[in-house]
């Protein structure tokens, strides 16, 4: 209040001490600043949203995940508007109401995050012949990992992984001419497969090579609550193969802890 | 002092949107970053791994297979024939596939197709042309435009061009397509050789495309 007076004060020198140039200089001067300060306010604007758009983008592994989270807010600006102390106290029950369920709600995640969290504990501390066992908890919490599941195949349908592969999901119903004429050439090549089934030397023999390149490429892609260790179990049926996907892998020799949902990972069966 | 700001100003933005024009490192040629294709209907944009250090670890960093059969390809299939390599590949997808007068064919047979090809590729496996059927040949051509004339006698006039690859330097099953295709009357002059092939697609980190995961 106080402050706002000076303000006042000092304007109103100013206004009055004013003359004809060093008015113009003043607004000219204002004129810029105000554009400079509008624009760095935009820009940090922008700034800050990317960056806790993208952290809960790369938490969340998924954008459908992070729109789905933002909640509802539904309360209005009541600073503008004067209300009647029954106003207030039927707003104030409201509040309680709401804070109540969120509350329920919160206790439930609780419990829910100490189960992971426990399940993560017994993870690590966990010897080769009790693996089974964990195996049994964690199949509990099938519901979590059908969803990601589903996340991870709408995903696939169009995905790059490191190695700059893009996995196509084959349409054969899409009208592209090219599709079309892939499906007409399979076609005939059908009529000649069922025709004369004969190998030649080098058919069979580069037969073997494709089923080599085959078992190479097999991939893995990676659910909520992976660990190398879980993964490893998945591919080869034991924890301690860890290190053949570790190898397989470039960038988990940089950093073998991270690995994210959804991602491919090379399992080859050699 | 207000324009000298707005100009500082307006040189931030510009070096910005420079630096955010400059994320390809590694571009497929000086003039070329990446390009974008069609594959059986889906948008596919062909670029190179950026990744500086990125190394293959994969069956196509192998040295060495039985010779023969798996033998070192001679430079040209056929003295007809022209051998091609990647960047006339990349200007034969810009100007000749985006176009629908090119294709690029995947001479291997359709199991290696379809565990990874070059994107738009499709696949006419060696195996179409071994048997003496006119037949078939026949049907092949007049899918990839040729025509029957009243007499009865082929025209290729308008038949599209074709780049056939296979695995690469050590596999031969482009050059047992060609002669197939070659035996049967196809002009030489549509055809051309990519005899670095896969191999040579992966080793220079470029965009691969996938329809058969061999998922775990």
């Amino acid at each position: 209040m106080f402050k706002k007076k000076k303000n006042i004060e000092h304007d109103f020198i100013t206004y009055n001490t004013d003359n004809a140039v060093s008015s113009k200089e003043s607004s000219d001067f204002s004129l810029g600043s105000v554009i400079q300060v509008l624009i760095i306010l935009i820009l940090t604007g922008v700034f800050v949203g990317v960056v806790v758009f993208g952290y809960k983008y790369f938490t969340n592994g998924g954008m459908s995940e992070f729109f789905a989270e933002s909640t509802p807010v539904a309360f209005e600006d009541s600073s503008k508007k004067m209300y009647t102390q029954k106003e207030m106290q039927a707003m104030m029950q409201m509040v309680m109401a709401q804070m109540a369920k969120q509350q329920g709600t919160n206790s439930v995640q609780n419990v829910k995050g100490n189960e992971d969290e426990s399940l993560i504990a017994l993870l690590e501390n966990a010897q080769v012949d009790q693996i089974t066992d964990i195996d049994a908890t964690a199949n509990l919490d099938m519901k979590d990992v059908d969803k990601t599941k589903k996340a991870t195949e709408k995903k696939s349908g169009n995905s790059v992984d490191g190695y700059n592969k893009v996995v196509v999901l084959q349409d054969a119903q899409s009208g592209d001419e090219m599709a079309n004429l892939s499906r007409d050439l399979g076609a005939v090549l059908q009529d000649v497969e069922t025709k004369d089934s004969s190998k030649s030397k080098y058919t069979t023999l580069i037969s073997k090579e494709v089923s080599t390149r085959e078992d190479e490429m097999r991939v893995i892609v990676v659910e909520v609550g992976d660990t190398l260790s879980l993964i490893a179990k998945r591919a080869y049926g034991s924890i301690t193969q860890y290190n053949k996907i570790i190898n397989a892998n470039p960038e988990l020799i940089k950093n073998p802890n991270f690995i994210y949902v959804g991602q491919r990972l090379r399992v080859p069966t050699i | 002092m207000y324009t000298f700001r707005f100009l500082i100003l307006s040189g931030l933005v510009l070096v910005n949107s420079l630096f955010a024009n400059s994320d390809v490192v590694v571009k497929i040629t000086k003039d070329i970053p990446y390009l974008y294709i069609n594959h059986m209907g889906q948008k596919i944009k062909i670029d190179r791994i950026q990744d500086t250090n990125n190394l293959l670890m994969d069956d196509y960093t192998k040295t060495s297979r039985v010779c023969p059969p798996f033998c070192i390809n001679t430079t040209n299939v056929n003295k007809d024939v022209k051998t091609v390599a990647e960047v006339e590949i990349v200007h034969f997808l810009r100007d000749k596939v985006s176009k629908g007068s090119g294709l690029v064919v995947d001479a291997r047979l359709k199991s290696w197709y379809e565990l990874e090809t070059i994107p738009s590729a499709i696949n006419i496996p060696f195996t179409m042309f071994q048997s003496d059927d006119r037949k078939v040949a026949k049907k092949v051509f007049k899918l990839l435009g040729m025509k029957v004339k009243k007499d009865g006698k082929w025209n290729f006039d308008n038949v599209k061009e074709l780049t056939v690859f296979c695995n690469g330097i050590w596999d031969e099953q482009s050059r047992h397509l060609i002669e197939g295709m070659l035996k049967f009357g196809f002009p030489a002059d549509k055809i051309f050789y990519y005899r670095s092939g896969f191999q040579g697609w992966k080793l220079l980190g470029l965009t691969t495309v996938v329809q058969k995961e061999n998922l775990r």
